[in-house]
């Protein structure tokens, strides 16, 4: 029991050290350009489905949404 | 202290620091650390902001006047007018929930080439206007950018928002959400399942994310930060 405390101590040690909350210098081994290609590079694609954990809009914003979708279902 | 302890100590202190992005699902880092260089570098997103320019003339000619108005900027008009009357917590409440029951479409396969692998193609998103997101849907990255350009047009300033590329470890894909920073300095992180998190999620790896004027590097910032321990930044 005793190890396992020193052993949860270390780790909090360690995640404090960790922290990078003071300035940093930043070091590139590309150059700029080639990193902003990199990055353009990548495919962003994640779909991701309504979550029950959102709060639902209240009724002014939800009256706003329903007047906006009969506007547009009328539009097309 | 024996060595048997010792070596357990270094093993945990490694661990904790290696476990710390992960644990603590670090907060977006919504400062300019990580500054990259002006948003003209990124051809697709610069090009994005080129044809957001262009369209923009005729959604605030329809705001001024519902004649004037295209079919589809006709719901947006609508949606920017109410909205504008809000305060802004709730606009962003209300063009978070808009955009996000838009039609999910996955981008157009595009092949370009690339210097940087091996592989002669590679595939890459596309980022829509407003107008073009309106009209055809998009994914995570145009509910992303149209967000972000609903809000402008809102009157929120460039220095509050920025659309943010993410790797999603649960979802194991990339994905593109907008960070908005508020008056007090608090960020909100609009996402396209209707959630609005404050300032972190801790499936989340920040790697990039740009707005109308800068690219920032939140990737190459915290693999590179731990190695350099901490130094203070000079002034340039």
């Amino acid at each position: 029991m005793r190890t396992l405390m020193f052993i949860a101590a270390c780790a909090v040690v360690g995640l404090t050290w960790a922290d990078t909350s003071s300035t940093v210098v930043k070091v590139y081994s590309l150059d700029v350009k080639e990193r902003v290609q990199n990055l353009e590079l990548i495919n962003v694609t994640a779909e991701k489905v309504a979550s029950e954990e959102a709060e639902e809009p209240d009724a002014e914003l939800q009256a706003i949404l329903d007047d906006v979708e009969t506007i547009e279902r009328e539009a097309q | 202290m024996g060595p048997k302890r010792g070596i357990m100590m270094l093993i945990a202190s490694l661990a904790g620091f290696a476990l710390q992005p992960v644990w603590a699902g670090a907060a977006y880092p919504f400062d300019d650390s990580g500054y990259l260089g002006d948003a003209a570098l990124m051809p697709d997103w610069s090009a994005t902001m080129q044809r957001q320019g262009q369209q923009s003339p005729d959604l605030q000619a329809c705001i001024k006047d519902a004649e004037a108005c295209e079919s589809f900027y006709k719901g947006i008009r609508h949606l920017l007018l109410k909205a504008a009357a809000l305060p802004p917590e709730r606009q962003i409440k209300l063009i978070n929930h808009y955009v996000n029951r838009k039609r999910y479409k996955y981008d157009r396969a595009s092949r370009i080439e690339t210097p940087f692998s091996n592989e002669p193609l590679k595939y890459r998103s596309r980022w829509a206007t407003v107008e073009e997101f309106i009209r055809r849907g998009g994914d995570c990255e145009d509910y992303a950018t149209t967000k972000y350009f609903l809000l402008r047009q809102l009157g929120f300033p460039i220095d509050q928002l920025r659309v943010v590329v993410t790797y999603d470890r649960q979802a194991r894909a990339h994905h593109a959400i907008l960070a908005v920073k508020r008056t007090d300095g608090k960020v909100l992180l609009l996402e396209s399942d209707n959630q609005i998190r404050l300032g972190r999620r801790h499936t989340y790896r920040f790697i990039y994310s740009v707005n109308e004027k800068s690219i920032w590097d939140h990737e190459s910032v915290s693999t590179t930060s731990r190695m350099i321990h901490h130094q203070k930044e000079r002034p340039a």
